[in-house]
Parts: C-alpha cells; sequence; structure tokens
C-alpha cells in the first residue's frame, strides 16, 4: 500500500529528474536528429552499508558478530531482507531521426548487467543469538546476475500541441544469467529437532561450459563439459518502454514513464531444483561400538550427506525460462518561473522494483537553470528508501556537441580507499555524449 | 559563488571517508555466535547392555568367574549333579521276575547348596528368584514311571535349626521312552535360600520284560539329577561412591571460549539398579614447571552433581529425566581430558523383578545440549 502511495506521489511531481530516466515520449519535441556514443550508466543501491556489518571498537574494526557488539546495536541496523542491488548501462550507439511524419524515431544498441542479493535479517539473528525465537523464514535469501544486449526501436509523437506520447520496442539478447532464488525456505530449530523445508532453485545459463550430474541426478561443479561459450546467446526477450509529456500550459510539464517492461527467456543449460524437508534429531541408536570419536565421524559424514541430498540441486530442465529484468517507473514535473524562463523549479519520482530484491523509490524537488544551446544545469535533493538523496547534473552544447553528466548520491560516508557506503544509500553516475544533427 | 560552494559541499560531505572504518588497519575476524544460546540435538544414544558396556571395558570376563550368564542374558548361579545312576543291566540282574513290573526303590539322596549362595552375598548380591529341579533320564524304548520325595531346607543359623521350605512328594511321575530331562519336580521360592536338599523314598515303577523288548536299553542307565538355579539381584546399597574414570576424551573447548554448557536427556532404564552420580569432575590437562603434563580435575568447572537414574526391571523401564551443567567459574571452558564421576549405587526398593540381567537396556533419549553466552570462533 506503502508502495502503492509513493507511486501515485511520485506520479504527481514534477522534477528535474533522475537521470537517464530515458521518458521516449521527450524525442517528440526534437526538431533535427542526434547521435549518441558511449553513454554509461552505473547505479549501485544498497539498503544496509557497511556500518551495519563492522564497527569500529578503539583501535580496530570489529564485526557485528564480534562479543563487543551487543546484539541490539547489531541486529538494530539491520533491515529485514538485507540486499543490494547494481545496474551497469551501456549505450553503445543511439540515433535518432526525425521522419518524414509527426513522429521522431531512434535506434539504440546497448548492453546492461544487474547483479544483487538479497540476505533476511534472520540469517544474521540466528548467527547472533542463536535458536531461541524458531522458527524462521528464510525465504527471502536470493542472488542474481545477467548480462543482456538491448537494440530498441523507439517511436514518439506529439498528439496536439500540448502532449506527447513515445514508445520503445526492445529486443533483448541473454548473454548470461545466475539465478538463484529461495521461494520456500523454512527453518525450525528446537532442542528436540533441527527441520528445514526448502524449495529453491539454482539456474546458470550454459554461455560457459556445461555442468555435469552425478549419479544421484545433481549438479556436479566438478564435472563440466562442452566448449566455453561465454558471451554467446542463451536467451532472447522483449521489453516496453512507454511514456507521455504532458505540457498544459506554457513553462509548465508534466511527464511519466514506464521503462523495461518485459523480460528474457533464457535457455538455461544448468539448471537445478533444491526441494524437500529434511528433519535432524540427533545421531539416533548410538551402540557401545559407534561410541568413538571415528565412528561418530563417520555418522555424522553420512548425515551431512543426507542433508545434501535434499540442498544439492538436482539438475532439472531449464530450457526456456522467463525472468523479467529490472522495472522502473518514473514520474517529472518542472515549472519554469515567469520572472526567468531559464530557471525552472524541478520535482521527480520514481520506483524500481526487480523481482523483491532492493525495491527501491525516491522523490525529489530541485532546480536547474536552462540555457539552450549553451549549458544546462540543475541540483536536486529529496527522500527515498534509504534516506535523503540529491544529484548535480548538467550539460555542456558546444558547436554540434553536447556532453552531459550527472551524479546522484545518498548520504554517511564511505570506507577510505574503497568508496562502499557506510548507510543504506542509492548512487548513480552517467556520463554521455550527443552530436545534435540540426 | 554560493551556489558553488553548495554544489561543491554536496559532492564532497557524502564522499567523507571515516578513519574508523580504514580497512587498512585489518578487521578482527573473531566471532562469537549464538551470544543468547543455541540449542542442538544430539540423537540417542542405545540401548546399550551392562554385558555391552562390560565388555567393552574389559570387566566381563571377571565377572564370568563369579557368576553365570543364562540364554535369557540373566545372572544366575547354578548347580547341577546326579541324584541316583544306576545301568539297567545291573537292575535287571537283581530283580527277582523280569517278566512282571516291578517298583524299584532307589537309594535317598542329600546334598547342599549354600556354598555358592553364601559366596554370592559376600559380593552384596541376593537371591531373587530360585528354582529347584528334579529330572529324570529313561534310556529304555518303553515309558516308566518315579516317585520320590524332595525336602529342601535352609541353611541352620547359630543354634537354630535348618527351616524345611519346600517338602514335595512326587508320584509315579511318567517319564517318557528315551526321555533325557523330564522334570520330576519343580519348585520355585523367592524367600530365604536354598541350602540343604534330599532327595527320598524313590521308586523307578519298571514295565515288565524290559530288556526282552529292548535289549540295547540294558546298556543304558536310568539317572535322577537336580538343577538348582537362582537368578542375582543387588541385595543392598553400595556401601562407598565408586570412582570412574574416562580418561581418553579430547574435547577442545578452549578455543570456543564457551562459558556455560547443558546436556539433557532422558534415561530409559531397565537395570534393577539406582545408579546415583554424586559428583562429576572435569580432567584438564595441566603442565609443570618442569614441562611435565598431568591430568587432573579442574576446580573452575562445576558440574551439576546429584543426579539420579531410576531402577527399572526387564520390559518396564524407569524413564529419568536427566540434566548435566557445566559451568566455568571463571573464564571459559578449558579443553577436556577427561571425567571423574563418583557415583553410589543403589538397590532398588519395593516389590517387582530385580532380577539382574546383561541384556537389560539402558538408553539416553532425546540428548540435546544447550550452550549459554555463546561460541567464539578465530578467523572466521
Amino acid at each position: 500500500m506503502k508502495k502503492i502511495l509513493i507511486l501515485i506521489l511520485a506520479a504527481f511531481v514534477a522534477a528535474t529528474g533522475a537521470l537517464a530516466q530515458g521518458n521516449p515520449a521527450e524525442n517528440a519535441a526534437l526538431a533535427g536528429g542526434f547521435v549518441r556514443i558511449g553513454e554509461f550508466q552505473s547505479i549501485s543501491r544498497n539498503n544496509v552499508g557497511a556500518s551495519s556489518f563492522l564497527f569500529p571498537r578503539e583501535d580496530k574494526l570489529v564485526t557485528g558478530l564480534h562479543s563487543s557488539v551487543s546484539s541490539e546495536e547489531f541486529l538494530g541496523g539491520l533491515q529485514a531482507v538485507n540486499s543490494m542491488y547494481n545496474q551497469i548501462g551501456y549505450n553503445l550507439v543511439s540515433y535518432g531521426w526525425k521522419g518524414s511524419g509527426p513522429g521522431f524515431h531512434t535506434i539504440e544498441l546497448g548492453a546492461k548487467v544487474n547483479y544483487g542479493l538479497s540476505i533476511p535479517k534472520e540469517i544474521f539473528h540466528i548467527l547472533k543469538n542463536g535458536t531461541a525465537q524458531s522458527p524462521y523464514d528464510l525465504s527471502a535469501l536470493r542472488a542474481f546476475g545477467n548480462v543482456y544486449g538491448e537494440i530498441a526501436y523507439g517511436y514518439a509523437v506529439p498528439l496536439g500541441d500540448n502532449f506527447s506520447l513515445g514508445g520503445r520496442v526492445k529486443l533483448l539478447v541473454g548473454l548470461n544469467s545466475v539465478n538463484l532464488f529461495a521461494r520456500q525456505f523454512n527453518l525450525t530449530t528446537t532442542e528436540d529437532r533441527y527441520e528445514f523445508d526448502l524449495h529453491a532453485f539454482l539456474d546458470i545459463t550454459n554461455g560457459s561450459k556445461k555442468i555435469g550430474t552425478d549419479e544421484a541426478g545433481c549438479l556436479d561443479y566438478t564435472s563440466f563439459s562442452g566448449k566455453g561459450k561465454l558471451g554467446a546467446p542463451t536467451g532472447g526477450g522483449l521489453a516496453l518502454d512507454l511514456g507521455f509529456v504532458w505540457r498544459p500550459f506554457d513553462g509548465f510539464s508534466l511527464s511519466a514513464s514506464l521503462q523495461d517492461l518485459g523480460g528474457i527467456i533464457w535457455y538455461y543449460g544448468n539448471a537445478g531444483l533444491s526441494s524437500g524437508t529434511y528433519s535432524f534429531e540427533g545421531l539416533k541408536g548410538l551402540t557401545t561400538d559407534e561410541l568413538s570419536q571415528e565412528k561418530i565421524m563417520e555418522r555424522l559424514k553420512a548425515t551431512g550427506e543426507e542433508v545434501l541430498g535434499v540442498i544439492k540441486p538436482r539438475a532439472v530442465d531449464g530450457r526456456f525460462k522467463f525472468r523479467s529484468i529490472p522495472l522502473t517507473a518514473s514520474a517529472a514535473a518542472s515549472y519554469a518561473m515567469p520572472f526567468w524562463k531559464n530557471l525552472s523549479l524541478d520535482a521527480s519520482g520514481l520506483y524500481t522494483g526487480y523481482s523483491w530484491c532492493a525495491p527501491y523509490w525516491e522523490a525529489r524537488c530541485g532546480l536547474s537553470l536552462d540555457f539552450p544551446g549553451a549549458f544546462h544545469i540543475g541540483a536536486n535533493a529529496g527522500t527515498g528508501a534509504y534516506g535523503f538523496v540529491y544529484g548535480v547534473k548538467g550539460s555542456l552544447e558546444f558547436l554540434s556537441f553536447r556532453l552531459y553528466a550527472g551524479y546522484e548520491n545518498g548520504i554517511g560516508g564511505v570506507i577510505p580507499y574503497e568508496g562502499t557506503p557506510l548507510k543504506a544509500n542509492n548512487k548513480t553516475i552517467l556520463v554521455g555524449l550527443t552530436y545534435l544533427i540540426k | 559563488m554560493k551556489l558553488k560552494l553548495l554544489v561543491l559541499a554536496l559532492i564532497l560531505v557524502p564522499a567523507c571517508t571515516h578513519d574508523a572504518y580504514d580497512l587498512s588497519r585489518g578487521i578482527d575476524k573473531e566471532v562469537t555466535l549464538f551470544t543468547d544460546q543455541v540449542s542442538l540435538p544430539l540423537g540417542d544414544v542405545g540401548p546399550l547392555t551392562p554385558k555391552s558396556l562390560l565388555d567393552k571395558s574389559g570387566l566381563g570376563d571377571m565377572l564370568k568367574d563369579f557368576v553365570n550368564e543364562d540364554e535369557d542374558g540373566y545372572l544366575v548361579i547354578e548347580k547341577e549333579e546326579p541324584v541316583y545312576s544306576n545301568h539297567v543291566m545291573l537292575i535287571a540282574f537283581f530283580l527277582p521276575d523280569q517278566s512282571v513290573p516291578v517298583d524299584f526303590p532307589a537309594d535317598a539322596w542329600s546334598g547342599n547348596l549354600g556354598t555358592t549362595a553364601s559366596s554370592v552375598s559376600s559380593l552384596g548380591l541376593s537371591l531373587a528368584r530360585q528354582e529347584f529341579t528334579v529330572k529324570a533320564k529313561n534310556p529304555l524304548t518303553e515309558e516308566i514311571a518315579v516317585s520320590g520325595k524332595l525336602t529342601v531346607s535352609s541353611q541352620p543359623d547359630g543354634d537354630d535349626p535348618a527351616e524345611t521350605l519346600i517338602c514335595r512328594e512326587f508320584s509315579r511321575v511318567k517319564v517318557d521312552a528315551g526321555a533325557d530331562g523330564e522334570i520330576l519336580s519343580e519348585e520355585r521360592s523367592s524367600g530365604k535360600p536354598f541350602f540343604g536338599c534330599r532327595v527320598e523314598n524313590i521308586f523307578l515303577h519298571l514295565p515288565a520284560s524290559m530288556l526282552e523288548k529292548d535289549p540295547l536299553g540294558g546298556l543304558g542307565a536310568f539317572v535322577l539329577s537336580y538343577h538348582y538355579k537362582s537368578y542375582l539381584a543387588l541385595a543392598s546399597d553400595f556401601p562407598e561412591s565408586l570412582p570412574f574414570d574416562i580418561s581418553d576424551l579430547d574435547i577442545p573447548l578452549a578455543r570456543y571460549r564457551v562459558k556455560e554448557a547443558r546436556i539433557c536427556t532422558e534415561v530409559s532404564s531397565e537395570i534393577p539398579v539406582t545408579l546415583v552420580v554424586d559428583n562429576v569432575q572435569v580432567l584438564v590437562k595441566q603442565t609443570d614447571d618442569d614441562g611435565n603434563e598431568s591430568i587432573v580435575p579442574s576446580e573452575d568447572i562445576s558440574v551439576t552433581p546429584g543426579i539420579t537414574i531410576q531402577s527399572g526391571c526387564t520390559g518396564t523401564p524407569a524413564v529419568s529425566p536427566l540434566e548435566i551443567e557445566i559451568k566455568a567459574q571463571e573464564g571459559t571452558i578449558p579443553d577436556i581430558s577427561g571425567l571423574r564421576l563418583s557415583f553410589s549405587i543403589k538397590a532398588p526398593t519395593g516389590s517387582g523383578d530385580h532380577r539382574l540381567g546383561m541384556n537389560q537396556t539402558i538408553s539416553f533419549n532425546n540428548l540435546r545440549a544447550t550452550v549459554s553466552g555463546g561460541i567464539t570462533i578465530q578467523g572466521l
């Protein structure tokens, strides 16, 4: 409900907006064409920072599991689901041109890398405090990564004097993907019994060598076959971008877009399913002869193999599995000051989600100065899922070239020399160069 | 100018580094897990039997020198000897007329069992149940019958004469052709120990013309014998606490800095003996100034005393909850090299089957351990 309210709010807020939103309807107002080369965008989001795991103690750093860190201090700084998400987007080349009709066409070629990790707080709770608060739901455990290429065709068209509509169709070429997803992972720990109920799958595309199977039909990570084909296409899909821009009166614009609505059908050459329940009640029926360290170790080893029998992914058919790509919904508004049209008051909002891993929202307000044909500079600040955020962006035009860059960040500081944020943070960097065809 | 400063500040402030988080100083990798408590099911041990435990400790052979074990595993004392034995041929020789049935008288027999019974009482054992059986062997291919009188008495005590415990006549009890061990009389008692026994008024009721019908039977002998069997039980509490060292342990606990551990189980015992662990000492290695290593009881670790495992009996085990708490008084529990148990053995009370058996079982069910205060691991 909260997310829905935020989305509705975001849809009605105006701003200079986040960087590289890429609302396809924005292009409808362009008079000439453009060629964009080498746009690079990096998004890094984590809902907990390094200071949630590392704690300064006298002249050293300790982990949250150190005895000098209280349970409240460590666990109090964690989220219910602790996640990090990274996206690197590279736009190799884009070309836009004004067609013979009223619309504006674009063709873009690029690639994206997404990877992330989610760890439920319960895991740290068990490690820190013990097993007294059983049962535990560890179903939020998740890790993923994918690489795919994009070939996009966009079309934006003005509808009347005040309204523009745009869309973009993306052909997605899946290159590699890893997906570990615990659909169900319940752990019960009592004095008498440890029991877990697991239903998780692990999918790895066969861009690399094929993983073999053991006698039990489980994926055997020590056995490979075939030639390495890293980078070869292993999936295909489609995605849509949709957007509009509405300028109800002079100096004010309202826009919204939905990007990357779609996904990829992957051919997972290595797919495994871990499913089942296991109950450990200790070593049963130890006899007098077995009361030796060696025999007990043998029994423990056998128990470990039984557990592995449930955890170890059994090879399953991994062909043609659909996985969505990160979806972004954004809205922006801008109002040019009547007393000075170059100065605008902006607001924006966005929501990004990817299979429940690191969902993110934010809303910002800002000011921007725009001198068409010369430069544009803007700054904004607001709040988001991870607290205070701010951003600066600017572009510079010289001859027919436009160089643009943007930087968004949160607050809280970083680890020296490492740059790892100490607090929950959203950080975005954008750099690009466009040649304007007049 | 102010705008530039604001932009610069916004860029630099979040990029501020915190020297306290400088990773080049290294991260202390020591972690303490499960600081509240962690419980772990350990499983079940058993069923264990006295036989398996004694065999493992090497005491089984020693016990065999004193008592026997019957086919069901009960500890017993047994005695068997012939009361009467005579060859058919010899008997026939003295018969005036072999062509008619005859009642042939045999000599009376007296003996005593007291020596064996008194020897177990010196071990603190008593006779839980006694069985006295008179048996017969018939070598003929034709049925015979036997009559007689059995008297079993107690041991005289000072001026008190022996008390007759059993006086039983058996009359014309049939003994099948070729039978070896046909029971003529079978007596059971849970009372006073049998001591003296006498079989008298013995008559062999022989068929007519037995040698003519079975010439080869003449080569055999009529034999009467008795079999005495007494089941053992613990007579009284052991007067002293018994020490028992488990010295071959090597539990490297020191590195984990455990302060307190609790082990719980339910002990299910068929053994008709109450075991009380009076004291448990944890043995640790100690090195003196000369570098000599010795294993000594640790003064810093307390273990819950007063553990009692109730007595049960075959088929009806007694279940006793058992909880052992090992706690370091100061610091943490060191490496454990062994345990020294002092335990008392108490005789069972009340009625019931108190027979001691080597196949009686003791099981430690639902063993579980709980560690409180955390487990420290270096360099996770």
